[in-house]
């Protein structure tokens, strides 16, 4: 693959907000981390948080090269975003979790999700070039379960009782994860047949999770931040 | 209607449902969240109550036990030094003058420190070790029994609620011990083993079957008081032998109610 200056130009002629937003959030996550106090930047969520917002902002932009350059860039989705993204929010999910036994839960989760998709792609079932309809439903499927753990923490234990949901960082992002996981689901389900037959409405629909990722990249970018204006103000937004 | 003017009808209603069943989910998540938060203020409502309750209790019984104490001084001590000192000043001699003289100033002295204990304020200013000592010094003057106490002075930092429930507990503790298992000997032994303190109370008397103990209301209360302070209580006694009941409490007492 070779980036050359015409390459650049089709990319930028392309590249909507969407891009262009998920670059944002990627150097805004990055510049705020860089202002959090030293314990900060060692508290998992926040660096589950940057690792998110780096890592969608790098897949998305290598997808966008390649389409410019007219290549296949399944395999893109597929690694990046089905397996690694998938894994670094389950990271994400686990480190807002308080009981041990769940994130042992969350752990099995991550080693069963590479299991079954060394599995499917071993037996020829799911390749790297295919729309990623099996890796799909197996990662969703584990993060919905996983935000369905943090849910019922919430519910069941005491120490979630003086914390008001409406008012925490991890309520919210795991309410936007769980939104955007589902409606992505949806689109990877129905992706070959909505492409293959209705490609126009295949663009209509696709927008709702690429609203949702948005949605959650900038919560997780507003979680960084949050800290930085409590530290610098004393004010607090929301609990992360 | 085309076939895709249906389906795109079809995927935004099955959309829209979809997206609804989710909100609505999470709208009961924190419904719940919030209904479970009211139960749990009125349940620590209901505990504060109680525990002031329980407070108030061992003050009055405090006070109580204040009151009797102040009565029998009066009676069997002050009483009898203000006869002797009426005898000795009403004589016409001045060594016995003088001698009555001397049984005023003891009984200013002895009134000056029974006037002190008819307040609580002396829970503040005593240490638990003081307490003990001076509860067992009472129990050998009377001639109960012989006493004895060692302490390393890991209870010399409590909270005054703390000292409040755990001198009346002690008291019971004594109190027990002489009314029920008229012991020749009794002794206190006070240490801290890792993170917990120990206060230990032995005694060489009639023992009890700790299995029907535990039917009583008393020894339930005196364990429920330590429950309250964050402590436990432990019993462990046989017929014939003694008893040794140990009053447990951490080093940093995270569960006081008073201190949430």
């Amino acid at each position: 693959m070779r980036i050359d200056e015409t390459t650049l130009q089709v990319l930028f002629e392309r590249s909507d907000h969407y891009l262009k937003l998920m670059l944002f959030f990627g150097i805004a996550g990055w510049i705020g981390f860089l202002f959090l106090k030293k314990e900060d930047k060692t508290n998992p969520t926040m660096v589950y948080s940057l690792g998110i917002l780096l890592h969608i902002a790098f897949y998305e932009f290598l997808a966008s090269i390649l389409a410019a350059q007219q290549i296949n860039n399944h395999w893109v989705y597929n690694i990046f975003n089905g397996h690694i993204g998938s894994i670094l929010f389950l990271l994400l999910i686990r480190s807002l979790l308080k009981k041990k036994i769940h994130r042992r839960i969350v752990l099995y989760f991550i080693a069963a999700l590479l299991l079954i998709s060394g599995a499917l792609h071993f037996n020829g079932i799911a390749s790297l070039h295919d729309g990623g309809e099996y890796i799909a439903l197996v990662n969703t499927v584990f993060i919905l379960s996983s935000c369905s753990l943090y849910f019922f923490e919430l519910i069941t234990m005491d120490e979630n009782l003086a914390i008001n949901p409406l008012k925490s960082f991890s309520f919210w992002i795991t309410t936007t994860i769980l939104f955007y996981i589902s409606s992505s689901f949806m689109i990877y389900i129905s992706y070959v047949y909505l492409y293959t037959n209705h490609i126009e409405l295949y663009y209509m629909v696709s927008e709702i999770p690429r609203h949702m990722s948005l949605l959650c990249n900038f919560l997780l970018c507003f979680g960084i931040y949050s800290q930085v204006i409590k530290q610098r103000f004393e004010l607090e937004i929301i609990h992360v | 209607m085309s076939e895709q003017e249906s389906q795109f009808i079809l995927i935004l209603f099955g959309g829209i449902f979809f997206a609804f069943f989710m909100s609505l989910f999470v709208v009961a998540i924190v419904v719940l969240h919030r209904q479970r938060q009211v139960q749990n203020q009125e349940k620590l409502k209901q505990l504060k109550a109680d525990y002031d309750k329980m407070l108030s209790d061992i003050e009055n019984e405090i006070q109580q036990e204040t009151l009797s104490h102040v009565g029998r001084e009066l009676h069997d001590n002050i009483g009898q030094l203000l006869s002797l000192a009426k005898l000795n000043l009403n004589s016409t001699k001045p060594e016995r003058q003088a001698e009555g003289k001397e049984f005023l100033n003891q009984i200013i002295q002895e009134v000056r420190s029974l006037s002190k204990s008819l307040n609580l304020d002396w829970v503040e200013s005593i240490s638990v070790d003081d307490f003990i000592s001076g509860q067992l010094n009472r129990i050998e003057s009377t001639g109960f029994c012989k006493t004895g106490i060692e302490s390393d002075q890991s209870f010399n930092q409590l909270a005054k609620d703390q000292k409040l429930v755990l001198i009346r507990v002690i008291q019971e503790c004594l109190n027990n011990a002489i009314k029920h298992a008229k012991p020749t000997e009794l002794s206190v032994k006070i240490y801290q083993n890792g993170v917990a303190r120990k206060i230990e109370i032995k005694d060489n008397g009639e023992g009890f079957d700790t299995s029907l103990a535990s039917q009583g209301s008393g020894m339930y209360n005196i364990k429920k008081r330590m429950e309250t302070i964050g402590g436990k209580l432990e019993i462990d006694s046989k017929i014939g032998v003694g008893t040794l009941i140990r009053l447990q409490l951490p080093t940093q007492n995270k569960t006081s109610l008073n201190q949430p």
